[in-house]
């Protein structure tokens, strides 16, 4: 399974593509201080809106500062958070929906009415309530996407494991004297993973413009912070005349969220197909009695 | 329990499935025993409760009302843990196979789970069990690297008898354990089944509706209809006296074509398999039918020797024959 998974992916010409921009990306960010040439917040008036050169290929914005290397500084900002946002909702998410999903009742209801009420609240409303008591900052944006977007994945890994529950190698797992411990550990929660999978790499799109869209509204990072919103919020006045400005955050938006939501349509491809094969075979095998 | 011969007894057993309103039994008020080193069968329609009751007599699924005695234990209140304690001594042969294994796992691992839960072995020990097992079920340990979903039909039930034999349990419910095995394996596995009887004394429930099977290596026959038993054969070649037994052994497929069988049908058709509101559940595809069957559920009366039915009609069941 976790055989021809690997292969189908590695078969996916786009989602192999939208991986190989990931991990430049990511080593990019790892690398920023040795790729870029210059420190993305160090102002330098004399040097302003200066158009592409050797030394600035995209040139430098208002304050001088370069964009090339801002945008490299600024994969830390939008995608490492992302990930690590979606990480931690993950640790969430994941362990409520299998506790709802497997012990059912009181804390099925609890968890589910607590999801309910997650998923009620507008994030943008919540961003704007939290950043306007507790001021402007990326963390305060983080906690807020934490707080809302656990609920998905608790739902989705709870409808697993109600299924899952019934399944016939659960029972013959409990038949076969397993604790519960490795019940669950071994026989249910590996078997919820591939759609949680999926959502999670679109889901660490969605984080990302997220981040970008409250940045270019002032309520997330602040500047200097050369985060990409931020750079895009900078750009607005000069796009007349420095189009520049605007176009190279956004174009290093659209190419992260592309890359991830090719990926994840690779994993989707990839994970969820070898599922249906199996209910294929099922059938199959019980016909032919 | 003072009868110390019974290796599984229930005593009016039952499960509903769904909301308190809409409970539907899956299983009505069912009581019967097994006897120790005997092989029990359990014939009935797709849906009729066989699965269910083989389930609950492992205590894979919780009773709604009733006792289960297990060799002599009343094990209906079990926990969770308590159970874990005895399970070696019971084991399932699953019915689909292909849902039957995790699909993250090798055979190996399949096969080796319970032995790991129960005996303390080091892994040359285990490999030298399984590979015995599954040579006795007719595979080899080349298949012990495989996945469940790398395997045929027949294959992954085999690995299932071999994950629930290795054990050497006492009891073993066998839940359509050769439906979908060919012909010649088919008899292997019968002849392994007999022979663990035979040699360490098993005690099985043996699910099927292959009456063939059933007849080959079954002592008794229990028959079921919409969650109740209808009747319990006292050997395999006993005479069916109940109308919906009789009507299922009516309709066995003759593998001799040289054989001429007269073609009787002996159920009425009825659209929906409902249990009616009440009276005998049989009583809608019933031929024999009558008013009293409408109103008043019959219980399961012995006959005579070991021979339960449960018909209104079983007093006087020459009238029947004559019927029919």
């Amino acid at each position: 399974m976790i055989k021809n998974t690997g292969r189908k992916l590695l078969r996916n010409k786009s989602a192999m593509f939208g991986l190989m921009i990931i991990l430049i990306l990511l080593l990019m960010g790892l690398f920023a201080g040795r790729i870029a040439s210059h420190d993305p917040t160090l102002v330098d008036i004399t040097n302003k809106l200066a158009p592409s050169s050797k030394e600035y290929p995209l040139g430098t914005d208002q304050m001088g500062r370069c964009i090339l290397c801002r945008l490299i500084y600024g994969i830390e900002i939008s995608m490492f958070t992302a990930i690590k946002v979606t990480f931690i909702i993950l640790l969430v998410g994941v362990p409520l929906g299998m506790i709802a999903g497997y012990c059912g009742g009181i804390a099925d209801n609890l968890v589910m009415r607590l999801a309910d009420i997650a998923s009620t609240f507008p994030s943008t409303l919540l961003a704007l309530a939290v950043v306007g008591i507790f001021g402007p900052s990326l963390d305060h944006l983080v906690l807020v996407f934490i707080f809302l977007w656990w609920a998905p994945f608790a739902r989705m890994v709870r409808s697993s494991v109600i299924k899952l529950k019934e399944t016939e190698f659960v029972m013959a797992a409990e038949a076969a004297g397993c604790s519960r411990r490795d019940i669950i550990m071994k026989h249910i929660f590996p078997n919820t993973l591939s759609p949680v999978i999926v959502y999670a790499t679109l889901r660490i799109a969605a984080v990302i413009t997220h981040i970008a869209g409250f940045s270019f509204i002032g309520l997330g990072s602040q500047p200097p912070a050369p985060d990409w919103g931020v750079m895009l919020n900078d750009g607005r006045q000069y796009i007349d005349t420095h189009p520049g400005m605007l176009f190279w955050p956004g174009l290093a938006i659209v190419i992260v969220v592309f890359a991830f939501n090719l990926f994840g349509e690779g994993l989707n491809d990839a994970l969820i197909p070898a599922e249906e094969e199996m209910a294929v075979v099922k059938e199959t095998g019980d016909s032919n009695e | 329990m003072s009868d110390s011969g019974n290796m599984v007894e229930v005593k009016g057993l039952s499960k509903a499935y769904g909301q308190r309103r809409q409970e539907k039994y899956a299983v009505y008020n069912v009581s019967f025993a097994i006897c120790k080193g005997e092989i029990l069968g359990l014939v009935g329609e797709s849906g009729c409760g066989k699965s269910t009751l083989g389930r609950l007599l492992l205590r894979l699924e919780r009773p709604t009302k009733g006792e289960i005695y297990f060799d002599g234990q009343d094990i209906t209140g079990y926990s969770f843990t308590e159970m874990r304690k005895i399970r070696d001594r019971m084991q399932m042969i699953f019915q689909s196979s292909a849902n039957a294994f995790n699909p993250y796992y090798t055979v190996r691992q399949i096969i080796s789970e319970p032995v790991m839960n129960y005996r303390k072995t080091d892994a040359g020990e285990r490999d030298a069990l399984m590979t015995e097992m599954l040579e006795k079920v007719g595979l080899d340990s080349s298949y012990l690297n495989r996945y469940s979903h790398e395997l045929s039909g027949g294959q992954r039930q085999r690995v299932g008898i071999a994950r629930a034999l290795i054990l050497g349990p006492d009891f073993v419910v066998c839940d359509e354990a050769v439906s979908s095995i060919d012909f010649v394996l088919k008899k292997q596995i019968l002849k392994i089944l007999a022979e663990q009887k035979k040699k360490n004394g098993f005690t099985y429930l043996f699910i099927s509706h292959d009456m063939a099977a059933v007849k080959a290596v079954c002592d008794r026959i229990m028959v079921m209809y919409l969650g109740n038993i209808m009747e319990i054969l006292p050997e395999a070649e006993a005479k069916a006296l109940h109308p919906y037994t009789q009507a299922l052994l009516a309709a066995v497929l003759e593998p001799d074509p040289n054989v001429k069988r007269e073609k009787k049908i002996l159920f009425k058709e009825s659209g929906e398999l409902a249990i009616p509101e009440a009276g005998c559940v049989f009583w809608p595809r019933c031929l024999y039918a009558t008013e009293t069957c409408m109103h008043r559920s019959p219980e399961l009366r012995e006959i005579y020797d070991g021979h339960f039915v449960a018909c209104h009609y079983m007093k006087n069941k020459r009238t029947l024959e004559e019927n029919a």
